[in-house]
This record gives C-alpha cells, sequence and structure tokens, in this order.
C-alpha cells in the first residue's frame, strides 16, 4: 500500500503513446504529434453540441499557433452508427486540424475522458498541463490563456491573438462568400 | 475461479506497482473515479462508484477499474474488481492481455464496447496481437465473453424493473484481421468464430445449448479529394449440435447470410456550392430473416447475428431529445435502408442540413393457412425468397423515414439552430386469426355416407372443422412533426444564456384491418338467405334491450286472469280501456306506467324483432360476407374531459420542452427543464407525486402532465466535476449504438453524479 501511494504521490500524470486511427484510414502515435512542440487533444463527437461550439476555436489556435509548433489533435468519439458524417463535417467547416477516430472510445478511456469535450493540452514529453470538461461559451478563452501560457513559460514567440477581433474578421470574410 | 481471478489481478496490479517505484522516473500513475447516486420516490434508486487506476510508461498501460454499487443504474450489482487489461504497445507491434475492446472496420463483423447506458458490455477477457507496418496491420484476437442481457423472451429470473440482467450467453471467441493500404485504397479481409453456448427455454429448468458462429468479411476503402468510399461485406454461418436436446428446437433451421453496409462521400469543388457536401449510407443487413412476431427474440433464434457485430444503423442521431425519442430499434439481422446527407454553407447565415433515411425489414411477410379446413391448427409465416435493394414501405417490414432540415450558425453573439423533423414509422405488426365451425359441409371434412353414394349429400352427418379465419392485423404506427430550436448567447465576462425549446405534434396508435376468409355464420330464422337485424329502438330506461309496455289490467283481461264480473273494479270509468290511475303491473317500480319503446317496424309485423343470431367473427356488430376488409384505427392518447373526467380520445399530442440555461465560464452552469404534453398515453400511469419544484411552479402554470426538474453542473477544479439534478423526468426509451432501452420515469428525486480525474 506504501508503494502504491508513493508511486501515485511521486510519478507525474503523463499520456500513454498511443496508436491511433487518423480519419483517413492511416496509423499514427500520440507522440507523433509532439515532435514540434505542446499540443491540445480535444474529444468530440458530431451529435455533441457543446463540442461542435468549441471546435470552430479549435481550429482558430491551429491556425495560429501553427508556426510555433503547437498542434491540435481532435479525437471523434462517433461510434460506427454516425462515423459516416465526420469526415463531411470537418470538410464543410473547413477545419483544418487533425483529426482521429475513436469508433469504440478506447482512447477516450486511455486518456480517462468521462465527459464530452474535454479539452487537454499536453507539454512534449507527454505530460499533462491542463484539463477542462465540457464547453460552455467563454471557455475558449480559458484555452487561449493555457497555450500562451504554455508557449511564454518555454520562450517560444507568437503573435497576440484577440478573439473578438478575429471573429470579426471571419465574419467579414464570409460576406464575401457568392452563393 | 472467480477469486482466483480476482487473486491474480490484485497480485498483478501490485507488481506494477513494486516496478512503480523502482522506475518510478518513467512511470505515470493516475485515474479516474465516477460517483452516481439516484433517489427517487418510485423507487428508482441507485448508486454506483466506477474506479479506473492506470499505471503507464512509454510502452507499456495497466488498467484496473473497480465497481462499487448497490444496485447500479441498471445491470448486475458489483463489488470489486471489474475490469483489468496491460497493454504494450512497441513501434510495430502491440499486445494485450485482460478485458479487450476491438472494432475491425464499421463493425459488421466486430465493434465491442462497454456503453453503461444500455448495460451492454461486449468486449472479451483475453489476448489480443497486433501488428502495424506502413502498407499492412494485423490483428489477432482470442478470449472468452460473457454478454449480460434483459429480456422477457428468457422466462428465468425476469425482472419487473427492466434493471437487472437475466440472460447470460457465454461466447469463446477468436479471430483475425489483414488490412492492407496502397496509397488512397485500403483492403481487408476478416474472420470471426465464436463458440457460443446460448441459454434457451426448456421447461420448468433453464437449459443450453453450444451453437458455432462464423463470420467472414471483406471491406475497402478510398480516400480522394472529392470523393471517399467506404464498403464492407460480412457473411455468417451459424451451426447447430446435430441434436439439441430438446423436441420444441429440434425443427430449427439456421439461415445464414451476408450484410452489406457502403458509404460515399461526395465533396463538392465548384462554385456556388463550394464547401458542400454529400454523405450517402447503404445497408443490407440480411443475416437472419426472422417472422414479425419472433424479430426481436434472440433467445429461441440461434441464428440471429453475433452480439459483437454492432454495424452503422444508418440512421442519423439527433440532439434533440423529442427526435431521438423516435429513433427506431435497429435490427443488426435483417434490416435495409439509406441514409442521404446534404450539408453545406450558405453565404454568411450558417450552415444548412437536408437529411432524409429511409429503412425497413429485408422481407415481406404473410401468414398462410395452408390447410384450409382445419385452419386453426395450420397458419405459418412465410416470406418472400427475393433479395430486395431498396426499403419496401408494406406495414409487415416495419418501414420507417425520417426527412430532416436544419439552419445553424452564428449572428453576432447569438448563436442558432433551427430544424424542422418529419418522421413516419411502423414500429410494431401482429397477425392474430381466428376459427370457428361454419355448419356447412367443406371438401376435406369427414361425414358419414348414408346412402353410400361416395359422396357427401345434404343431411348426411359431418365433421364440421374449424375453417373460417378471421385474420386481425395490427399495426402501431407513429407520424411526428418536431420542431427542435437552440439559442445560446454569449453575454461575455463568461455569462452565457441557453435556450432550447423542442415543439412535436405527434400522432400515434394501432390500425387494426381485418380478413374474413368466409361469411359470417348466421341462424335464418325466417329463411330469406340474408341475416336479419335487430330493429331499432328507443332506449327510454337504458337498459340495452327493447322493452314492451308494462301491463296493464287490460292485458290481463284479455289474457282471461281478469273476469267479466270484476271489470268495474279495475275499469274505474268504465269506458272499457287502460286510464291513468288505473292498475298496472309496474315492472320497473317507479310508479308510472311506461308505454312500449318506440322502434323502427322494418318488416312491418308491428312487433319489434331482434336480430337473427350471429357468429360476429370481427365484433363489428354486423354480419359481414367474405373477403371484406374492416378497417379502424386508435389513437394512443387520451385527455379527460374537463366535466365529467371521461377519458376522451385525442388523435394528437403536443409535447413542448424548453430548457432555461444560464453558465459561467469555466465555473458552473444551471439549468431549467420543463416538459409538457397535451395528452396522457393508454397503458398504467406512473404515480405522479409533487415536489416542492412543481408546487413552486404551479403557482404560475397548470402542471398537469408536466416533468420538471433543475439541473446544476459545477467544476469544482479543472479535474472534478460535480452534477446534482432534482425534480422529475419523464420515462421513455433511450437508444445508444443502436440499442434501445425503456427507462422507467424518475418522479420526485435526486441525482448526483460526481467525476474526477486524478
Amino acid at each position: 500500500m506504501i508503494a502504491l501511494i508513493s508511486s501515485f504521490l511521486s510519478a507525474q500524470d503523463k499520456v500513454p503513446n498511443i496508436r491511433l486511427k487518423m480519419i483517413n484510414g492511416k496509423y499514427a502515435k500520440l507522440y507523433d504529434f509532439l515532435k514540434e512542440g505542446p499540443m491540445i487533444i480535444d474529444f468530440w463527437a458530431t451529435w455533441c453540441e457543446p463540442c461542435k461550439k468549441q471546435m470552430r476555436y479549435l481550429d482558430l489556435f491551429y491556425n495560429h499557433f501553427k508556426p510555433t509548433g503547437f498542434n491540435v489533435l481532435t479525437v471523434n468519439t462517433d461510434s460506427p452508427k454516425s462515423m459516416s458524417k465526420v469526415k463531411p463535417y470537418v470538410r464543410t467547416k473547413g477545419f483544418e486540424f487533425n483529426v482521429a477516430v475513436d469508433p469504440n472510445s478506447q482512447v477516450k478511456k486511455r486518456l480517462k475522458v468521462q465527459e464530452m469535450p474535454t479539452t487537454i493540452i499536453i507539454d512534449q514529453d507527454g505530460s499533462i498541463l491542463y484539463r477542462h470538461k465540457g464547453y460552455v461559451p467563454g471557455d475558449e478563452v480559458g484555452i487561449l490563456k493555457a497555450i500562451t501560457g504554455i508557449l511564454d513559460k518555454k520562450g517560444i514567440e507568437y503573435l497576440p491573438l484577440d478573439l473578438d477581433k478575429v471573429q470579426a474578421i471571419k465574419k467579414k470574410e464570409k460576406l464575401n462568400i457568392d452563393f | 475461479m472467480n477469486n482466483l481471478l480476482k487473486f491474480f489481478s490484485i497480485m498483478i496490479f501490485y507488481f506494477v506497482v513494486f516496478l512503480t517505484t523502482l522506475v518510478n522516473a518513467q512511470i505515470s500513475t493516475g485515474g479516474d473515479a465516477s460517483l452516481k447516486f439516484g433517489e427517487s420516490k418510485n423507487n428508482f434508486n441507485y448508486s454506483e462508484v466506477l474506479l479506473n487506476m492506470n499505471v503507464s510508461n512509454d510502452y507499456m498501460t495497466t488498467w484496473f477499474q473497480f465497481e462499487y454499487s448497490n444496485p447500479p443504474e441498471i445491470g448486475l450489482i458489483k463489488n470489486g474488481l471489474r475490469k483489468f487489461r496491460v497493454d504494450y504497445v512497441g513501434d510495430n507491434i502491440e499486445l494485450s492481455v485482460g478485458d479487450i475492446y476491438k472494432i475491425w472496420g464499421r463493425g459488421l463483423i466486430l465493434n465491442q464496447f462497454d456503453d453503461q447506458d444500455v448495460d451492454l458490455d461486449n468486449g472479451y477477457r483475453g489476448l489480443s496481437f497486433g501488428l502495424i507496418e506502413n502498407d499492412y496491420s494485423l490483428n489477432l484476437i482470442a478470449g472468452n465473453s460473457n454478454i449480460s442481457n434483459i429480456t422477457s423472451d428468457y422466462m428465468y429470473d425476469l425482472d419487473l424493473e427492466v434493471r437487472k440482467p437475466n440472460y447470460f450467453p457465454k461466447h469463446s471467441l477468436f479471430g483475425g484481421d489483414l488490412e492492407f493500404f496502397r496509397g488512397p485504397v485500403s483492403f481487408a479481409t476478416s474472420f470471426l468464430q465464436s463458440r457460443e453456448n446460448h441459454p434457451i427455454n426448456a421447461g420448468m429448468q433453464p437449459d443450453s445449448i453450444d451453437v458455432i458462429h462464423r463470420i467472414h468479411g471483406l471491406r475497402s476503402g478510398y480516400e480522394g479529394n472529392s470523393l471517399s468510399g467506404y464498403v464492407e461485406l460480412a457473411n455468417k454461418l451459424t451451426l447447430l449440435p446435430t441434436s439439441m436436446g430438446n423436441d420444441d428446437h429440434e425443427d430449427f433451421r439456421p439461415y445464414n447470410g451476408t450484410s452489406l453496409f457502403a458509404n460515399l462521400n461526395y465533396y463538392f469543388n465548384m462554385s456556388p456550392f463550394d464547401g458542400w457536401s454529400l454523405m450517402m449510407e447503404y445497408k443490407n443487413y440480411n443475416a437472419t430473416k426472422i417472422n414479425p412476431d419472433q424479430r426481436n427474440n434472440y433467445v429461441n433464434n440461434y441464428d440471429m447475428n453475433l452480439i459483437f457485430t454492432q454495424p452503422p444503423t444508418v440512421i442519423r442521431e439527433h440532439s434533440s431529445v423529442l427526435l431521438a425519442r423516435l429513433i427506431p430499434q435497429v435490427n443488426f439481422n435483417d434490416e435495409v435502408g439509406y441514409q442521404l446527407s446534404l450539408v453545406g454553407p450558405v453565404s454568411n447565415l450558417g450552415y444548412f442540413t437536408l437529411n432524409y433515411q429511409a429503412a425497413s425489414r429485408t422481407s415481406l411477410w404473410a401468414k398462410e393457412f395452408p390447410d384450409t379446413v382445419n385452419a386453426l391448427f395450420s397458419s405459418k409465416w412465410s416470406s418472400d425468397s427475393s433479395i430486395t435493394y431498396l426499403p419496401y414501405d408494406d406495414d409487415v417490414t416495419f418501414p420507417y423515414n425520417e426527412l430532416y432540415v436544419e439552419m445553424e450558425g452564428y449572428i453576432n453573439k447569438i448563436r442558432y439552430q433551427l430544424g424542422l423533423g418529419f418522421t413516419n414509422k411502423i414500429s410494431e405488426y401482429h397477425s392474430l386469426y381466428s376459427s370457428a365451425q361454419n355448419n356447412s359441409w367443406d371438401v376435406g371434412e369427414s361425414f358419414t355416407d348414408l346412402n353410400n353414394s361416395g359422396t357427401w349429400d345434404l343431411g348426411e352427418p359431418y365433421d364440421d372443422l374449424y375453417s373460417i379465419v378471421n385474420e386481425r392485423l395490427e399495426n402501431k404506427y407513429t407520424n411526428a412533426i418536431t420542431v427542435p430550436t437552440l439559442f445560446n448567447y454569449n453575454l461575455g465576462n463568461g455569462l452565457s444564456i441557453d435556450l432550447k425549446y423542442e415543439y412535436q405534434r405527434l400522432k400515434s396508435g394501432v390500425n387494426y384491418n381485418f380478413t374474413l376468409s368466409s361469411d359470417e355464420y348466421f341462424e335464418d330464422l325466417d329463411g330469406d338467405g340474408l341475416w336479419d337485424m335487430a330493429e331499432l329502438f328507443t332506449d327510454d330506461n337504458e337498459n340495452g334491450v327493447w322493452d314492451d309496455a308494462e301491463d296493464t289490467w287490460y292485458d290481463h283481461w284479455l289474457n282471461g286472469w281478469i273476469t267479466d264480473d270484476l271489470l268495474p273494479d279495475y275499469d274505474t270509468n268504465g269506458n272499457g280501456e287502460y286510464d291513468i290511475g288505473e292498475q298496472f303491473s309496474d315492472a320497473d317500480g317507479d310508479g308510472i306506467w311506461d308505454p312500449a319503446e318506440a322502434f323502427t317496424d322494418l318488416d312491418g309485423d308491428g312487433i319489434w324483432d331482434d336480430g337473427e343470431v350471429l357468429d360476429d367473427m370481427n365484433n363489428d356488430g354486423v354480419w359481414t360476407p367474405k373477403g371484406t376488409y374492416v378497417d379502424s384505427t386508435r389513437s394512443n392518447f387520451y385527455a379527460y374531459d374537463g366535466d365529467s373526467d371521461e377519458k376522451l380520445a385525442q388523435e394528437f399530442q403536443n409535447n413542448h420542452m424548453l430548457t432555461i440555461g444560464l453558465g459561467k465560464s469555466p465555473n458552473w452552469s444551471l439549468s431549467l427543464t420543463i416538459e409538457s404534453s397535451s395528452a396522457y398515453e393508454y397503458g398504467p400511469q406512473p404515480l405522479s407525486i409533487s415536489n416542492p419544484l412543481e408546487d413552486l411552479l404551479g403557482n404560475i402554470m397548470d402542471m398537469e402532465n408536466k416533468w420538471v426538474a433543475i439541473d446544476l453542473m459545477i467544476n469544482i477544479n479543472s479535474n472534478t466535476r460535480l452534477d446534482l439534478m432534482y425534480g422529475t423526468l419523464r420515462g421513455g426509451v433511450i437508444c445508444s449504438n443502436g440499442i434501445c432501452r425503456y427507462v422507467e420515469p424518475f418522479d420526485d428525486g435526486f441525482k448526483l453524479s460526481l467525476t474526477s480525474v486524478f
């Protein structure tokens, strides 16, 4: 029992280097996404409304912080019954982040994810730096703070990101779409 | 055996922990816990703790799950180790020992998961070996699986609350999956065998038989820029023992069929549809053919698809509660259908979705009566043997379709979602029949040949067998229009408001169809060859029969019961007829002489005539000739009349669901949900207990047929979340992974859920 307690107290909370099946059918390992910097791993499903609300911010973070080596991996947990919708959803929304599929929730369980969405920020060595369950509007501010905090700590330079401004610009761009 | 397993599991755990202390720097430990507690006044009580513990390094992960429940929300009581697994993940090799969950392709052969919402755990305890290279992957599995189910088709240990499993088939599994990758194309082949110990109904004592299932499969995928596709095929073979050991099951012949799933996605790249996508899914699951009466009975049908086969449902999952309630239970053994979904951006307004789906069983079934003379004992179901590619719309095939359109997007700080769904389905189909003697000799009936003519002649005695067949078809239908809406407004500073409103106009009931194979028999008293109905009359005293006038002294005098010399005592005014105030027989004791009830004298004979005796096979009250169909419909809904408190049938049920929520990122959110229904549903009504929340709302609205619940979620810290619910929840069917179960209503109680990661 002493061994148990001492090990739990002294060991770091790291994610295991699990194997992932990517949306294109190929396999990858979790640590492949940590080669150039820290990353966000986010769990979502096409039927999960709060997940979908959060995803546009994740895509924004991915595109904005990509030059710093920061990565975003989303893990879709749709079961086979709705898996066919995942690719069209990602393509239609124009999301550019990495997408893995976890149709029988085994990756989700290994990363101790109980609710969706769950957002985890992982350092390059696999240690968990930030974890957040659920999404209500405003949570994206907390995630952004966590990202910039990690980059600041590592001394990595990045362009500042103003969420309100970006949304206004995006809206303007959309107005130009021909239909 | 179980104790031994527990002992070894705990020893492995401590061994891993011991290693942890030795090589602490490389080891990561952690876990998560969830606690669920519920207590309601309708005795839906549960207490459940799940504890997951992980120890891992770069290559190895050890997982233990403990459960302490008494009772769980659904399932068996468990206290102690529930699951364990050790995984090794090398550069190209994966090895797992313990409780394993695998999925191959889209699950036409193997799709394992542990879904506690419907208490389905179809994983196995054993070994898994994986080899993953750049251009191929191999997975081999072997182990045992104990499945638990709740089914009323198994006659033993049935739990009336439908929360505790009573059916436990055991499977011994082995199989392999080999997948190749070549550029945008992948190709795979799989094989799975299960030796199943299948419990059967066998009189007073339960029994079981050993069944072998084999499934072979092929699948292929393509990933292109504007097109992606997937196809999977699985062929199932069931082998039964040469002797079933039970006469009731000897005649069973397994059906061995093939299941197909295909998916095609097209991504538009040209203006004005740039960014749009079209998703098409097709299913043709033809693993068994089971008649409408036996469709969901996997106890008596040994060839039904394995529980490990959980293919795509090809039905849209809805986040709308009212729409989700209408999703049918998918039959993975016998279903054909498709789904089309068109999604794309509409200028800066948001995203538009158009979704259409249709499904039915793969065969048309009809009840046949091969022995037209002795029909009572000869009915049987028969199906067409042809292969169908598109869903049927015949009621016997449980047709289902749904059209759903949705628009969602942002308007400044408001996120909106507006939907509209049209649903039609037949969810039950029953064929009932009855027979009777037709009082005439039919070919095939034995007779006494009095004149030795060799044929039956009028007047010769015969054995009148039960030969009139009244087939009664019943189908349960549902038609609905549903309008789900959702609005979310960001107030800033982390505060937001959610408003979710759903409306549904639901029509549901039973359609009845009657078919008579012979004319209804009647006693032709007047010999006119026609059935004579009773003459219509005015039932003044509402006793259901025609009443003649009460007898007076005049009737008694006509019958000779009063002699002429006594007449002056009765005919007081001497006018020779009965007058008010003179003597009469007061049959109903009201003190007033009652004249004969008025009637329509159809035959003009001056007396009321009752109907000729009729064998009313279809219970419509009148004689019906052969081949006549009488259709009727009964709605599932009723409401109470405000004055008389009587039940009045209602054609529609209008359902409303309103959720108002307030959230403060990242700390808490609070929501109030009110659901209301305009009509009751026939069947047992749960005892309604009002709670303080309903009493409070009762001051501002009528609380009849309403369900109110309040939910508070608190993020105690980034790793711990507390969810508290108080109120009343409407029961109903919940579906997950294509499996549905009925959830009892939760009346005036609270639920607590605590989840924590450490």
